[in-house]
């Protein structure tokens, strides 16, 4: 008995297990079967052969012009017209792009430039859509964030795997402890997700650039609404911008062959009226106050100053979340279309249609006509609530499923096969199934209104429950929404409400009569009736992925589990999850997150609100933001004459000056010994007129002017109120009524516009400012030779007597009217000599010409450093600082604190009242060895503790050719700095230089070679 | 010693683009441009007028000084009214912008001056010809051309033929005069000296794609 039962079980064993693997073997022959036939042979049936359709009636392709191009290093052809993802397509292609962040793989969704899943990398430019971008001949086309191929993307395995570690809001959940951890992971994180590759260096191809335009009316849409609404305002008179974002105006119409001639004939019109301007693949980016609008149009950013403003947007039609909902050949029925008729691509060849509206029956009608099978049409509403002849006819030709609804999508790197459902009357999902075989499903379940526009000019807007759309519920007077964006879904409603719409605001403009209160009222009461277009249904729970938003790979799991973290407001939502945070900008998955916002929390799309829209609303590359390099130069008469002698330039300010020609040394010697002669174009110069000129003088330098005579030059001080030093300069006196100021370069502009300032609040009577720094060019002719050389060239009385130091004399130099200031910068007998700036290169030759027998040099800011650093000279803003006064700065000779009033005057009585701590002086180092650097600390050492302590600072520093020696000026305690001789330390490269204190100027302290 | 000759401020630039140097009314010039009104040239040109006279009237009773020794009755703010071989823009009230052809009639700015020294109140005029760079653009698609450089309204409603602005182009300071030329559409632009290569330069990048070519100076 035991022997004969033992017998039967293991008989019995061996049958079922080998039963059971037969069945196994048998599923999996037929899985691996189907799974072959699905995403391999079908593919490559599609590549042979093609998912060209013959010629359709709307295609923007140019069949009779082919060009070829790559992607991912094969050759594919395309038609000219063709978009990359349409080309693609035509050609089998499934798979465009790989997720974010799972590396999961992604098809064509919208075909529509909103969705993330055909980003790819052309060149240097990542993030390129290929459902907008035409193919070039020639182009190459790679795709991104792939590791190595898109079809065998080895992160996808990993990424499954790791996938259930990795839920929204991860890293900031474990990535923080121990620290060192986020700076090992970020890289790694980054690596793994991510978009295209920015290039970082500048192309020459770049071509980017701005434009500026005006509007009375500017309509943003060019479907119907739109160009109804252009066509009524520049009816009106006003001045109208038509933007769209597609190559062609028709919107939505563009894709029925029916309309192809009202399309036709409505184009024409407005490409015909002078009133209207139209930009197409063009796409408002951003509403800023003002309807000031900012759009991009390849390469190029428009900056549109929109008086009033249509938005005519439209609809992108709103994705169903179910499992695997984001499997390549789940696309939206709009999708089909665009391929189906714009560029007659066949986008499967067994499909699956889910829908909720008469739209999707459209698209089954589209595919039905284009011979392609569709396998069932699925629709979640009841039979009973819909009917029309379109619908009956189809009916008959088609599987119809009323009331169902799609669960899942199955498939591993593409579609192949859909699960759907009926629906319970509460519109719960029945447990019964019915799997079908495909290869594209396609959803047309709704509609979400593109309305980010309006959220940025400051439109409000209600959940309509009965509508299942955003409705508008205030609007500005200057903004107003049309068309499908304002829930009109009928053509012959759209074409009314859009001229309307144009009246209205070209009436508001200033241009013609507004509609009358019946006449709105009308068309908003027809609207009204109109069907509905959008299910209330977003989500269809599952057993697998369902992904809300594409960009990102969020998943209704995830903001379920966010919203019970406590993120159960929609914008922290936002920014927990980043949803609606990626390239589509919320578009797909904005109004699905509502929804399960509202779903989680048990309250109401309205009460949930939405996510603030920001600009920009597409992505826009930063060189469209950055535009045409514009970086103004300023340059000196003799700009050229430098450049030609291979004089090293640097930037000062704007300016670009001569910093040496090579041998600085050389030129300082020139200076002290012979003669050189520096360009000081650049120099701030300014006429003042008028009888009251030494009051504006005597307030804005710190020392007399009311006394100067005729014919005297003197050096001043300006202060702000507070009592810093802001510039110097000299003034010269050429009449009675007229003088002549000279700044610092870099204070030019400023001390202009301060000037005026200080003369339009009050100081400015009977004196008039004129900013001539542009109007003569300047150049300091400086050293003993400087007069020997000056008497060839002029009939000017130069002797120390006729024009002695700091005087001003004006006379003709080499043919050339000039103005001639005895000055001296650099310590040396000089003549700063200003002529009419067109004259200025022909005068610098003539000098250097007539110097050459006296060893002339021309030398640069290095060398006018030096100089003016032997003398003790102190440069503004160099040696100076934003809290440097002028006791302290060792200018306090330049100070006439007992004047009557001067800026900053009270605040430097306060100075003089607490005294000094710190001032400006001079140095040497006693070392040989480097110079020290400007800016280097001075420090006290501590003897027992050997802390040091930061007791100044060196403001400039240079090695002397003339002294043999290293000098400089820097900041000291007084206590230092009043001290001749007194030793100080420099810290320099962790080592201590010994330096002492120099009272005076270093060369010439008695002035004796300035005065000769 | 040589002749003493002015360079306009683009004088390098458009030795490059041209064949030569002549001199004309003391300026050297470059030679060998097309002339603007060549049926050959395309539909944007731009060329050097920095040669031009550029007188500035200030002062409370400026227009007084221009209608009694121009005879004229001075322009509204932003508007001009032609003078001689030039124009008279008033910019401000107290603001008048004179733009003459390269010789300056020496006879007339000395009645000017005279009249503005005579006047009770403080008018100044200064001659600014050599520290400004005067650049004129012409052809039909001078608005798109310029509103890549500037953001003000190009159109004839709100900039005719004669008005003035300053405003900032290309990040500098400048005056542009709408000055149409034989029926063509033509501004004038106006800025520091220092900055009119830069100006140049920025401009001819920006008209590349309209393939902007430099020409004669119609007065040349």
């Amino acid at each position: 008995m035991s022997n004969t039962l033992l017998f039967v079980i293991v008989i019995g064993a061996t049958l079922m297990l080998v039963i059971g693997g037969a069945v196994t073997i048998a599923i999996t022959l037929y899985r691996a079967n189907r799974l072959i036939v699905s995403e391999v042979v079908l593919p490559h049936l599609e590549k042979v052969m093609g998912a060209r359709l013959p010629s359709q009636p709307v295609e923007l392709i140019n069949r009779k012009e082919e060009m070829r191009f790559t992607f991912e290093g094969n050759e594919y052809s395309a038609f000219k017209g063709d978009t990359i993802a349409s080309a693609l397509a035509a050609s089998g292609i499934k798979i465009f792009s790989r997720s974010f962040k799972y590396h999961r793989p992604r098809g064509l969704l919208c075909c529509s430039g909103h969705c993330p899943n055909c980003l790819v990398q052309i060149g240097d430019e990542p993030n390129v859509r290929a459902c907008r971008q035409r193919v070039a001949p020639d182009m190459i086309v790679k795709p991104q964030n792939v590791t190595p191929t898109l079809m065998w993307d080895l992160l996808a395995p990993i990424m499954r795997f790791l996938s259930p570690f990795m839920p929204v809001g991860f890293y900031y959940k474990t990535l923080y402890r121990p620290k060192w951890i986020w700076k090992v992971a970020e890289p790694l994180l980054r690596a793994a997700g991510g978009l295209g590759k920015a290039s970082h260096s500048e192309s020459p191809e770049d071509t980017f650039d701005k434009q500026y335009l005006h509007g009375d009316v500017v309509v943003i849409g060019g479907g119907p609404t739109g160009i109804s609404a252009a066509l009524s305002a520049a009816g009106s008179d006003a001045k109208v911008l038509l933007i769209d974002e597609n190559d062609q105006l028709g919107g939505y119409l563009r894709i029925k062959a029916e309309a192809k001639d009202v399309v036709d004939e409505l184009c024409a019109s407005v490409y015909a009226h002078p009133n209207i301007q139209t930009l197409t693949e063009t796409t408002v980016t951003g509403c800023y106050d003002h309807n000031w609008l900012a759009a991009t149009h390849g390469d190029r950013l428009y900056k549109i100053r929109a008086d009033k403003v249509v938005l005519a947007t439209g609809v992108v039609e709103r994705p169903l979340v179910f499992d695997n909902n984001d499997l390549p050949g789940v696309m939206l029925g709009s999708a089909a279309q665009y391929l189906l008729h714009l560029y007659a691509v066949r986008p499967g060849r067994r499909a699956v249609v889910v829908t909720a509206n008469d739209d999707g029956w459209d698209v089954a009608a589209d595919l039905h006509a284009a011979g392609i099978e569709v396998v069932a049409l699925a629709d979640e509403r009841e039979r009973a609530a819909c009917s029309s002849a379109k619908m009956e006819s189809l009916e008959a030709e088609l599987p119809v499923f009323w009331r169902h609804i799609v669960t899942s999508a199955h498939g591993n790197t593409a579609v192949n096969a859909a699960t759907i459902a009926p629906l319970e009357s509460d519109g719960s999902l029945t447990t019964r199934r019915t799997r079908l075989e495909c290869d594209l499903l396609l959803v047309s379940i709704g509609w979400t209104p593109n309305t980010g526009l309006a959220y940025q000019a400051g439109v409000e807007f209600g959940y309509d429950e009965d509508r299942a759309e955003l409705m508008a519920r205030n609007m500005p007077d200057d903004f107003i929404i049309a068309g499908r964006a304002a829930g009109t879904h009928m053509l012959e409603h759209q074409i009314t409400e859009g001229a309307l719409a144009g009246r209205r605001m070209a009436s508001a403009a200033g241009y013609g009569d507004a509609p009358t209160t019946s006449e709105w009222t009308f068309v908003q009461e027809e609207k009204k009736r109109e069907v509905t277009r959008s299910s209330q249904r977003t989500i269809v729970k599952g057993s697998s992925k369902r992904f809300l938003c594409y960009c990102e790979d969020v998943t209704d799991k995830d903001l379920t589990t966010a919203v019970a973290e406590g993120y159960d407001s929609i914008e922290l939502l936002k920014r927990y999850s980043t949803i609606s945070m990626g390239p589509c900008q919320g578009k797909m998955c904005s109004m699905n997150a509502v929804h399960l916002c509202a779903h989680a929390n048990t309250s109401t799309v309205d009460e949930t609100g939405s996510t603030t829209t920001r600009p920009p609303m597409t992505p826009i590359s930063l060189g469209a933001l950055a535009g045409q390099n514009m970086e103004p130069v300023r340059i000196t008469p003799i700009h050229d004459w430098h450049l030609g002698q291979g004089a090293k330039m640097m930037v000062a300010g704007l300016w670009l000056r001569p910093e040496h020609y090579g041998n600085p040394t050389e030129e300082v010697r020139a200076v002290r010994e012979r003669v050189g002669v520096i360009d000081v174009s650049t120099l701030g110069k300014y006429k003042l007129t008028g009888p009251h000129v030494p009051n504006i003088l005597e307030k804005v330098y710190t020392n007399r002017w009311r006394q100067l005579a005729v014919g005297r030059v003197r050096y001043g001080v300006m202060c702000n109120a507070e009592g810093i030093v802001i510039d110097d300069g000299v003034t010269a006196r050429f009449d009675e009524r007229e003088w002549y100021m000279t700044t610092t370069s870099g204070g030019a502009g400023a001390i202009y516009e301060w000037i005026q300032w200080w003369m339009q609040s009050g100081w400015g009577d009977g004196v008039q400012l004129i900013n001539r720094s542009d109007d003569f060019a300047a150049f300091n002719l400086a050293g003993p030779k400087a007069r020997t050389l000056l008497k060839e060239l002029t009939d000017i009385q130069l002797d120390n007597k006729e024009f002695p130091y700091m005087h001003v004399r004006s006379g003709v130099v080499a043919e050339v009217p000039c103005r001639l200031l005895r000055i001296g910068f650099t310590g040396e007998l000089s003549y700063e000599i200003h002529c009419p700036a067109s004259y200025g290169q022909h005068l610098w030759e003539q000098l250097l010409q007539a110097g050459e027998q006296f060893g002339i040099m021309p030398f640069g800011v290095e060398a006018q450093r030096v100089l003016r650093l032997e003398k003790g000279h102190l440069i503004i803003g160099q040696d100076t600082d934003a809290l440097s006064n002028p006791i302290a700065a060792n200018l306090e000779w330049a100070v006439k604190l007992e004047k009557d009033d001067f800026l900053g005057q009270r605040s430097l009585l306060r100075v003089v009242e607490n005294g000094l701590k710190q001032r400006l002086i001079g140095f040497k180092v006693n070392e040989t060895g480097p110079t020290p650097e400007e800016g280097l600390q001075i420090v006290s050492i501590n003897s027992n503790s050997k802390q040091r302590k930061i007791i100044g600072w060196v403001s400039s520093c240079r090695f002397s050719p003339t002294l043999n020696q290293v000098i400089g000026l820097c900041w000291l305690p007084t206590e230092i700095a009043d001290v001749d001789g007194a030793e100080f330390i420099i810290w320099r490269e962790e080592r201590a230089l010994t330096a002492h204190v120099h009272h005076g100027a270093f060369y010439d302290s008695n002035g004796a070679q300035l005065r000769s | 010693m040589k002749e003493a000759l002015r360079r306009s401020p683009l004088h390098n630039t458009l030795q490059d683009v041209g064949t030569g140097l002549e001199v004309r009314s003391g300026w050297l010039v470059a030679t060998g441009l097309v002339s603007a009104t060549d049926a050959a040239v395309p539909m944007l040109t731009i060329a050097d007028e920095s040669a031009h006279g550029k007188l500035l009237l200030e002062g409370e009773n400026a227009s007084d000084v221009i209608a009694t020794a121009m005879h004229l009755h001075p322009p509204s703010v932003g508007l001009s009214v032609p003078y001689r071989t030039g124009r008279v823009y008033s910019l401000r009230p107290d603001l008048f912008f004179m733009s003459t052809l390269p010789t300056i009639d020496s006879e007339w700015v000395k009645q000017l001056r005279a009249t503005a020294a005579r006047n009770e109140g403080l008018v100044t005029m200064t001659d600014m010809t050599d520290g400004r760079s005067q650049i004129r653009v012409t052809g039909k698609v001078c608005r798109q051309f310029l509103a890549k450089l500037c953001a003000l309204d190009f159109g004839d409603f709100s900039f005719p033929d004669g008005s003035a602005r300053t405003t900032s182009l290309a990040r500098t300071t400048q005056l542009i005069l709408r000055s149409d030329q034989h029926d063509q559409l033509s501004f004038v632009v106006v800025g520091g000296r220092s900055l009119g290569a830069y100006v140049w330069d920025t401009m001819v990048q920006a008209g590349h794609e309209w393939t902007i070519t430099p020409t004669m100076c119609e007065s040349d």
